[in-house]
């Protein structure tokens, strides 16, 4: 993703190669986005589990 | 006493053995009287018998000699020696001719003094002292959750009960492995060391307290003996030394891998405090969580600024483009020749193809003329060339 965004960014790039990019970026985004929140859930899901019982 | 004398065979001389023996036994008299140290062990001294036997062990490495007194003398002594007591002998060596072994001839025997003692007991300070034994980098790092504690105590009820209440109140699951043994008298020496090891042996033990309630310098004695010192220094397992004393330290404490002045301090050096651990294992766990929890909201902050940047570099990347479009627009217009015709020129066409010399054109014929904004169509009246 962030290859990408350096990419986009140098401005060097054809319009349909950049619209690629830009649809791989988005892509690459989102799947980080689902893995980051799965972990999330996790962590807080054992949290709660774990809390005390008192 | 028969004169030692040898039966001739031809060129050989021959000594019988009763005459071998008491050659050397003639010739050993020669030595003279010494003082020899050493332990008293198998003290036998039977009704009806002529002489008073014992054995006289070196305490250091187990050497042995055979000694012997007349009745009369031992008993005049009057020392009641016990099996175990360290004593000096006076005598010289001897053969007992109908065995042709040697033997100490005792003529006085001396329980050791106090000061005899301490004495020794600075000789084997010394000696152990540059052999090593007390070095600052033979102690060993005590363990810092031992699975099983050994427990080297005499049945002297408090000290027992007081290492087991500091240990066991210090940290509830200790588990502990208590082996009685004699911390006082001649036996108890060897019994401490020998108890070391076995429990040093033992499956899980990882630490050992050596412990016994204060007592008087004679009390201790044993602490400071040669084979206990040696037992603490060459344990396979730590020892801490929890031997209660008021002046003299014992030699076991100098060798040992921590010491404790009392039965608390000695829980404290081989258990953590329960509380304490359990509370820093929750702080742990917290810092754990709020750790894992700061990790991933930077990994969001970062992906959201990924995202954020990605967005803005495509509107970006339009945004040149289209500037650069623009651009090669202007530069485009600029070349053709609308710019010309709005400054007021106008363009003359005859069947498409442009006009460019009055020349070409005749009266009466039809042209077509481009302006900046339309057009018209014209016919020609006059020729001006």
């Amino acid at each position: 993703l962030r290859q990408i965004v350096e990419r986009l960014e140098g401005g060097a790039v054809p319009l349909d190669e950049a619209l690629a990019l830009w649809q791989r970026g988005e892509e690459l985004y989102r799947l980080c986005r689902e893995r980051l929140e799965a972990v999330e859930g996790t962590v807080e899901e054992l949290a709660r589990r774990d809390q005390p019982q008192t | 006493v028969p004169k030692v004398e040898a039966i001739v065979y031809g060129d050989r001389r021959v000594y019988t053995v009763s005459a071998f023996n008491r050659g050397i036994a003639d010739w050993l008299q020669r030595l003279p009287s010494v003082w020899v140290e050493g332990e008293v062990s198998e003290l036998r001294r039977r009704p009806g018998w002529q002489s008073v036997f014992f054995t006289l062990k070196d305490p250091g490495d187990g050497a042995c000699v055979e000694a012997i007194m007349a009745r009369p003398a031992f008993d005049a002594l009057g020392l009641d020696l016990r099996d175990g007591e360290r004593v000096h002998v006076l005598g010289r060596a001897e053969v007992w001719r109908s065995r042709g072994e040697l033997r100490l001839r005792a003529l006085a025997i001396e329980r050791l003094g106090l000061g005899e003692h301490l004495a020794a007991l600075e000789r084997l300070k010394r000696a152990l002292a540059a052999e090593g034994l007390f070095a600052a980098e033979r102690k060993r790092p005590l363990p810092r959750l031992p699975r099983r504690i050994g427990l080297v105590t005499g049945n002297d009820a408090a000290a027992k009960r007081d290492v087991i209440t500091a240990t066991t109140t210090r940290f509830p699951p200790a588990r502990l492995l208590v082996a009685e043994t004699y911390v006082q008298g001649p036996r108890a020496a060897a019994a401490i060391a020998g108890t070391l090891g076995a429990v040093a042996a033992q499956p899980q033990v990882d630490v050992i307290i050596l412990a016994r309630g204060g007592g008087s310098l004679e009390d201790l004695l044993p602490f400071s003996d040669e084979r206990v010192v040696r037992a603490v220094a060459s344990c396979p397992v730590p020892v801490v030394s929890a031997v209660g004393h008021e002046q003299d330290t014992p030699l076991c404490d100098l060798a040992a891998d921590a010491r404790a002045s009392t039965p608390t301090a000695a829980a404290r050096l081989v258990v953590p405090d329960w509380e304490e651990l359990m509370g820093s294992l929750e702080r742990l766990r917290a810092d754990l969580r709020s750790g894992l929890r700061r990790t991933l909201a930077g990994q969001r902050e970062r992906l959201e600024q990924e995202g954020e940047r990605l967005r803005r570099s495509l509107r970006l990347l339009l945004e040149r483009k289209r500037s650069a479009l623009q651009l090669a627009g202007g530069r485009l217009y600029a070349l053709s020749p609308r710019a010309t015709l709005e400054r007021g020129y106008a363009i003359v066409r005859r069947g498409g193809a442009l006009v460019r010399s009055a020349a070409a054109l005749a009266r009466g014929e039809q042209v077509e003329v481009e302006l900046a904004e339309g057009g018209f169509a014209a016919s020609v009246e006059e020729v001006r060339l």
